[in-house]
């Protein structure tokens, strides 16, 4: 199964209309600011990376 | 003693000649067989004896034949010569001999001691029982074998040979058809039995024989002396008048008369004796041709037997044996019987037959041969456990002489000490005065040790031992010339046990240690090795000198495998050992040899030693904190206790209120230490006396009765000062600081606590008083908190496997598993981080983080498993979880840590540290003292992100941001809040650590940069605005915030 990405999007600063953080890609440590509300949906729409091969089931405890 | 031909003649059977196979009565025997006990019973000269022993000839059967005669009057003496009988057929365990501690339970002893016996008796093998006529009716002999009767196998028979028919007491047995009789009709002869006797004696014709035969009514005796008198041509009155024992008398004095004078004086001296050899028969009659008369008498069937043996002996027929003694009295004058029978019993004694000896010498009233007889013997019937014998004797010598001689007052003393230990007191008393006016130096160290003794085995009031300490020391100075080393261990064993238990502060003490071991290398027997060792290993206990004592159990525990040692001393050993691993905090050994203390008991009837073994195996479990199994056992000695019993007393107060002190009930738990130490003192134990004050200051100072618990310390402290158990002080040093605590909080307690545990460590002390062991944790977490001893104390909290006490503990506590998450992952077990090889066990690792992300407690499986498996299907997953917990758990080493219980996993807190709980703990503690807590303990513990390595699971990243955040937002608090209070270090201290957490939490920018400003760090304040200005600008493409700017201008303006 291919693992999906996980994100921690952190609020920096947030008004009525504005909304400022930082995504960040628990498995990367990659972090993208967003500045708005798009900017936040692009930053979460990356595409989750390939899964890898198993080569070795052995060492899959 | 000598002993062995007497011995084999009264367990030897008749050997018998030509006797006639009485086939009738053998296939009467043959049919009831089938019952276990045959009672044969008839008038003398019934045959009853000659068919028993002709039938086991005919049969080829084995077994013992045992002749009952009136010393068995003493139950120990029947065992003894029962024993004495077995010894032929070897088995891998000894029988036991009857000494006075199985007395308490005489059914129960009787039952094992047959059910080892009857396994000797050969298949199909009989146990004969002679004579049983010569046991009074209130014997207690009769309730032995009415038990014996009940442990008869299959294929073994009891036979019982007397005169007369079974007793009351055994209705239950007939009824029960397990005894069945041959009785005096079945015995007496018939026609064809008369026919066939007459015909081995020169067989007058049919009629004649029939006549004799009616006139004899079918007695063996009658027909037999009445075919002698017609063989010698003898004509006399018939048989009709009288009792047979008249009749007998009558045709016997006729053939008597026909025997030569040289014969006659044979027969009459030799009927002295119960059994002789030929040997004897001369040497008491001066008579060459003695055997020949005597084998003349057994070829002839006249009433005499030889008995099978070593060397053949003769015997009388009980009948015969009365007619030739009255004819001794009426023949001889009375200085004439008097100097035979004294003859007779120095003969008989030479042959080690010392019962027949003395009551030769009675009869003679010879009275200082009697005693000298008891004195030659005393020491051997007391180890045969024979104290009825020895009393008896003792008290059939004319009184009051016999009381005047110290010798034999000691002896009857010392027949008294383990049975009525009193009763001996007040003989050995005048003993002691009479050798002391004899100045017999041995014989008065022997009565007055053996008096201890007597207090010793009472256990009821050791203070009874004062006024004799000096002057037993007085008396081992004076260096007796003990008759042997056992007497002299006995003495001094005495001297040690009675400091030991009244004096502990003696002088002497250290130098009667070395004496002791000096003797336990030079005494032979094993039983007085064993004595002298647990008297050694009492005083090891009392100063928890466990050093000592693992010397004394290396040595002595092997011997524990003989089967010399009494199992009284086994049982004793063991449970000694039991204590031993309870001071050692050894719990399996300490349990292995409770055990084994145990088990002997119950197999040899010791049952009055549960109590001893039962109150040590609760402190084991109450120590070991396994309180399921610690109150059945206080309930346990609470029914086992006997009200009589001061030490029961002592047990069951302590018990109790152990148990109370659990349960937190303080105020009953004062109430019963107090008893205990009420009725210690009563028991004059000095030991005793003291450590009970210990547990009922503890109780107190749990009331809330601190001065009580203060006073009771100092008296106990008393108790034992200058002793060699001073150690125990400390005890009461701890319970002093403690109080300290309670009553004028931690800090004013640290002094004390320093210097008690700079001792106890300086001591290498174990701490023995397990019932307040919280108190103990408790103490050891502060002195852990405070730096003090901290290797030594966290040996002690190993040792003892001490719980942390209730408030939060920091990781200096000795946990047995430690578990850091924060920054690293690592675990620890007993203080040694885990260390993993090449392949390190990945799942039970990721059950244990995500047990420890949960929170900790009460898991439910089913969360653990769909995080850690979530592809396995259900049965699978199941498996793979339980296997990975199996595993974790063996990681850990303590398997207990983990628990699971009806679906729900926990770790056990008292057992198990985790980073993240001391945090928790933390925060906890900063919101209820609104920030006045001491920041670096959160820098400490916040090394790093909770499981940052576990970037996979979700379960570890929510558990990780709330932790996080929770950090930052003390992380503000306290650093504004140290900021406010001026320590500037600190806050920065603090912020820095924040900003490590998150570059982009402006908040704490902001405070650094007040806090350089306020230490007039300008440069530094400006760098840290740069900083803040460079992160967010790279990071959010963002500007610091108004208020940062604000901050900024002021630090350039500054």
């Amino acid at each position: 199964m291919v693992p999906q990405p996980t994100f921690i999007v952190r609020l920096f600063r947030q008004a009525r209309h504005e909304i400022t953080g930082v995504v960040e890609d628990v498995r990367s440590g990659r972090r993208t600011p967003f500045a708005n509300s798009e900017e936040l949906w692009r930053a979460l729409s990356v595409r989750p990376p390939r899964a890898r091969r198993k080569i070795n089931l052995s060492d899959s405890e | 003693m000598p002993k062995k031909p007497q011995q084999l003649a009264k367990l030897s059977r008749p050997r018998l000649y030509d006797a006639l196979p009485r086939e009738r009565l053998f296939s009467l025997l043959d049919e009831k067989r089938r019952h276990p006990v045959i009672w044969v019973s008839g008038p003398p000269g019934a045959g009853k004896t000659t068919l028993i022993g002709s039938y086991l000839e005919a049969r080829e059967s084995r077994g013992f034949w045992y002749q009952v005669d009136a010393g068995d009057r003493d139950v120990s003496t029947f065992f003894f010569y029962l024993t004495e009988a077995a010894r032929p057929y070897r088995s891998n365990s000894p029988l036991p001999l009857l000494t006075p501690e199985y007395l308490p339970d005489l059914p129960g002893f009787s039952r094992r001691y047959f059910r080892e016996l009857f396994q000797r008796v050969p298949e199909g093998g009989m146990v004969v029982l002679d004579n049983f006529h010569e046991l009074p009716p209130d014997s207690q002999l009769l309730q032995v074998m009415s038990v014996a009767f009940r442990e008869i196998p299959a294929e073994t028979n009891v036979v019982i040979i007397s005169r007369s028919e079974p007793p009351e007491g055994f209705a239950a047995h007939l009824a029960a058809e397990t005894l069945v009789q041959i009785d005096w009709n079945d015995l007496k002869l018939t026609v064809d039995e008369a026919q066939a006797i007459a015909a081995a004696r020169g067989a007058p014709d049919d009629g004649t024989v029939r006549t004799l035969l009616t006139r004899a009514d079918g007695w063996v005796a009658g027909l037999t002396l009445m075919l002698e008198r017609l063989r010698r041509g003898i004509s006399g009155q018939s048989l009709e008048v009288e009792s047979r024992e008249t009749v007998f008398d009558y045709f016997t004095s006729q053939i008597f008369e026909e025997a030569s004078v040289a014969n006659q004086l044979t027969m009459l001296k030799t009927s002295l004796f119960s059994t002789f050899s030929a040997e004897l028969a001369r040497e008491i009659s001066g008579h060459d041709d003695a055997p020949r008369l005597l084998d003349y008498l057994c070829d002839r069937q006249l009433f005499t037997y030889r008995r099978s043996g070593d060397q053949p002996r003769y015997q009388y027929h009980d009948l015969f044996r009365d007619f030739l003694r009255k004819r001794a009295v009426a023949q001889f004058t009375a200085d004439e019987l008097r100097d035979l029978l004294i003859r007779a019993a120095e003969l008989i004694q030479t042959q080690g037959a010392a019962e027949e000896a003395f009551a030769l010498l009675i009869e003679a009233q010879a009275w200082e041969g009697a005693t000298h007889v008891v004195l030659a013997n005393a020491a051997s019937l007391l180890a045969q456990g024979r104290w009825k014998t020895l009393q008896e004797w003792i008290e059939a010598l004319p009184q009051p002489a016999a009381l005047e001689n110290p010798w034999l007052l000691y002896w009857l003393g010392n027949a008294f000490i383990r049975s009525r230990p009193r009763q001996a007191r007040e003989v050995l008393l005048p003993a002691i005065e009479l050798f002391r006016g004899r100045e017999d130096l041995v014989g008065q160290t022997l009565a007055v040790s053996a008096l201890v003794e007597s207090v010793y085995f009472e256990w009821s009031d050791f203070s009874l031992l004062d006024p004799w300490i000096p002057v037993l020391e007085a008396l081992l100075h004076r260096r007796p010339n003990f008759p042997s080393v056992q007497s002299k261990s006995r003495a001094v064993c005495g001297f040690f046990l009675a400091m030991v238990f009244r004096q502990p502060a003696h002088p002497e003490m250290g130098a009667y240690v070395d004496r002791m071991k000096g003797l336990l290398e030079e005494v032979p027997d094993p039983n007085t090795k064993v004595t002298l060792a647990l008297a050694l290993l009492q005083y090891c206990l009392f100063r928890a000198d466990i050093g000592l004592a693992a010397t004394l159990m290396e040595k002595i525990s092997p011997l524990m495998q003989s089967d010399e040692i009494a199992p009284l001393n086994k049982v004793f050993w063991w449970s000694r050992c039991g204590y031993v691993h309870y001071l050692d905090v050894d719990y399996a050994r300490g349990h292995a040899a409770l055990d084994q203390a145990q088990s002997i008991a119950t197999a040899n009837g010791l049952g009055f030693t549960e109590m001893l073994t039962t109150f040590f195996r609760m402190l084991l479990r109450l120590t070991e904190q396994d309180l399921n199994n610690f109150e059945p056992l206080v309930r346990r000695i609470e029914s086992l206790a006997r009200p009589a019993s001061r030490l029961d007393a002592v047990y069951l107060n302590y018990a109790m209120g152990l148990l109370a002190y659990k349960k937190r009930d303080m105020k009953e738990a004062v109430r019963r230490q107090r008893e205990a130490v009420e009725v210690s003192g009563a028991l004059g134990v000095i030991w005793y006396e003291a450590v009970f004050k210990y547990s009922l200051a503890a109780s107190l100072i749990e009331l809330g009765q601190i001065d009580a618990a203060l006073e009771f310390l100092f008296l106990a402290e008393n108790r034992l000062a200058a002793t060699t158990f001073r150690v125990y002080r400390l005890e009461a040093e701890f319970l002093r600081a403690y109080a300290t605590m309670l009553r004028h909080g931690e800090d004013n307690m640290i002094r004390s606590l320093a210097e008690v545990l700079s001792l106890a460590r300086a001591e290498n002390y174990v701490y023995t008083f397990r019932g307040h062991r919280d108190v103990v944790a408790r103490l050891m977490a502060v002195a852990l908190d405070h730096d003090i001893e901290p290797d030594y104390v966290r040996g002690i909290i190993r040792k003892h496997g001490l719980l942390p006490p209730a408030l939060p503990v920091t990781d200096r506590w000795p946990w047995p598993v430690k578990i850091f998450t924060l920054g690293e992952f690592r675990v620890e077990v007993d203080g040694r981080p885990l260390v993993f090889g090449r392949k390190a066990p990945k799942k039970p690792l990721l059950l244990l983080k995500a047990i420890i992300a949960f929170g900790g407690r009460n898991i439910p499986e089913q969360k653990l498993i769909d995080v850690l498996w979530p592809d396995e299907d259900g049965d699978s997953a199941r498996e793979a979880f339980a296997v990975s917990l199996h595993r974790l758990r063996k990681l850990l080493v303590h398997a207990d840590v983990v628990e699971l219980s009806e679906g729900l996993v926990s770790l056990d807190a008292a057992k198990c540290w985790a980073d993240l709980w001391a945090l928790g703990n933390y925060f906890q503690e900063e919101d209820d003292a609104a920030g006045g807590t001491a920041p670096e303990t959160v820098l400490q513990l916040y090394r790093g992100h909770f499981l940052a390595e576990e970037i996979e699971g979700s379960w570890a990243l929510s558990a990780r941001e709330r932790i996080r955040g929770q950090f930052l937002r003390h992380i503000a608090r306290a650093g504004r809040s140290r900021e406010e209070a001026g320590e500037l270090d600190l806050a920065v201290l603090l912020y820095q650590k924040g900003i490590e957490t998150d570059d982009l939490a402006e908040e704490l920018y902001q405070g650094l940069m007040r806090c350089r400003l306020g230490q007039a760090r300008h440069a530094e304040a400006m760098a840290v605005y740069r900083r803040l200005r460079r992160t967010l600008s790279v990071t959010l493409g963002l500007q610091p915030s108004a208020q940062t700017e604000r901050l900024f201008k002021s630090i350039q303006g500054a």
